[in-house]
């Protein structure tokens, strides 16, 4: 039986008649593209994020966290390879940054195994392949929103599951 | 008096507190909004997405003279740029070819190969594949169609040569290549008749649900996700097999033979490495 991911996981975040409203959440979204950069935002603001911050460097937006909190950041990691890793891995750490447990969602084109195995090990929530939709952006987005505060004893259980030490998520 | 002083708390922060939100809208809604906005800007995106189809063409004369390595790097941030774009402003052929120059760079890169040949090609079917120039569909599938092919030939000239990955920390010649030396361990672990049920179940459920999927730009995700499983797999297997020779009996897996899970991977899985970044809502496997 096919089975599309999409819908699935639309259905286990938020249901099609719920309501929410992104007018107040502030998002970061970090990608060295201004392409890509204008399609997320557009996507964003049609979602109705208001407070939307773009940087084209790791640098500025790591500058930008610790005095602005975020609720959500998006980050393309190809360009700025282990420096992307290594932000995430450092807001993580970073307790008293009050951004520090917000979703992350690396939105990356071409994807070598290599870094989907990095990206799932840096701490961040997701990865969403480009060219992306607008209902795969929203159903990754809602499952996130939804899945936040048990995100960590997710994980965990995601780990034994199968004892491969992998899960599908 | 003793005052214990306590800071305030801090406002909650995260995604969840925006949902089920009385004056929100709805998904159905949300993505409305959305399209709308990316039509309102489409036309922007088309002259941005132009600009860096004409900088890739002009790249063709520097494959001559450039310096190979930072040509390469050139030419991965085009490809990858074209492939992220195109599909969303509805040119899936033209993100098809930028997604198999980015396997090609990706390729050359971790065999350091230079084939000037194959990205002149990619570089001048990106060009004819460019909507302004309204490529009929037929032609396009048949350059892909090309062009898959050059690439996958430079893949597996990598993949022979290269050692097998055991750790799944580095790629050799991109996730094909991976799947292609992991195929090659199957085969070996099939000749020694080794029975590793406990290691195999997780791994088949896998295929089973990358199987059972429907492609979407997000099956890129369960595929490479399989990757993961099958790199476990072939680690754990040898350490079970250095740690327990004893476990080495003959057996099937769930019905499958190693030799059958092995083509399976080799054949099925490849193919949907190649089809899942292409386009949305066809079916993988049937």
């Amino acid at each position: 039986m096919a089975v599309s991911v999409e819908h699935s996981l639309t259905n286990a975040a938020v249901s099609d008649q719920a309501r929410f409203n992104f007018s107040k959440a502030a998002v970061m979204v970090v990608d060295r593209n201004p392409i890509c950069l204008k399609i997320l935002t557009g996507i964003l603001a049609g979602f109705g994020f208001r407070k939307i911050r773009s940087y084209e460097t790791i640098k500025e937006a790591a500058v930008e966290v610790s005095s602005c909190p975020v609720d959500l950041i998006f980050i393309d990691p190809e360009p700025f390879k282990d420096e992307a890793y290594d932000f995430v891995r450092w807001l993580r750490a970073d307790k008293a940054n009050e951004s520090s447990s917000a979703p992350i969602i690396m939105a990356t084109g071409y994807t070598p195994l290599r870094q989907v195995t990095a990206t799932r090990q840096c701490g961040a929530d997701f990865i969403i392949a480009k060219p992306f939709s607008t209902s795969v952006v929203l159903s990754r987005l809602l499952w996130v929103a939804e899945n936040e505060a048990r995100r960590g004893a997710t994980q965990q259980n995601m780990v034994s599951a199968t004892g491969s030490g992998v899960e599908l998520w | 008096m003793v005052v214990k002083l306590s800071h305030a708390p801090a406002p909650p922060r995260g995604l969840s507190r925006f949902l089920h939100q009385s004056d929100g809208i709805t998904v159905e809604q949300a993505n409305t909004r959305a399209t709308t906005q990316l039509e309102f800007i489409s036309t922007s995106l088309s002259e941005d997405l132009d600009g860096v189809l004409q900088s890739l063409n002009g790249m063709i004369d520097l494959l001559k003279l450039g310096d190979r390595a930072a040509t390469l790097d050139q030419l991965f941030l085009g490809a990858n740029t074209v492939f992220s774009v195109a599909a969303t402003l509805g040119h899936e052929n033209l993100g098809a070819a930028a997604r198999s120059l980015c396997r090609l760079v990706d390729t050359l890169q971790t065999g350091n190969l230079w084939e000037e040949e194959a990205l002149a090609l990619h570089l001048h079917a990106l060009n004819h594949l460019n909507p302004s120039r309204g490529m009929k569909s037929e032609a396009a599938l048949a350059l892909l169609a090309g062009l898959h092919e050059v690439t996958d030939r430079i893949a597996r000239r990598v993949a022979e040569t290269a050692p097998a990955p055991v750790d799944g920390k580095e790629s050799v010649g991109g996730d094909r290549a991976i799947l292609i030396a992991l195929s090659r361990e199957l085969h070996l672990l099939r000749e020694r008749s080794v029975s590793i049920q406990e290691l195999t179940a997780p791994l088949l459920r896998t295929v089973g649900m990358t199987q059972s999927a429907m492609v979407n730009v997000q099956a890129a995700d369960l595929v490479s996700q399989t990757l993961d499983q099958l790199v476990l797999f072939i680690s754990r297997y040898l350490d079970l097999a250095a740690s327990d020779p004893a476990a080495a009996v003959a057996g099937s897996i769930q019905g499958v033979t190693l030799g059958e899970l092995s083509r399976r991977l080799s054949e099925e899985c490849l193919g949907a490495e190649d089809v899942a970044h292409t386009s949305a809502g066809i079916e993988l496997f049937g």
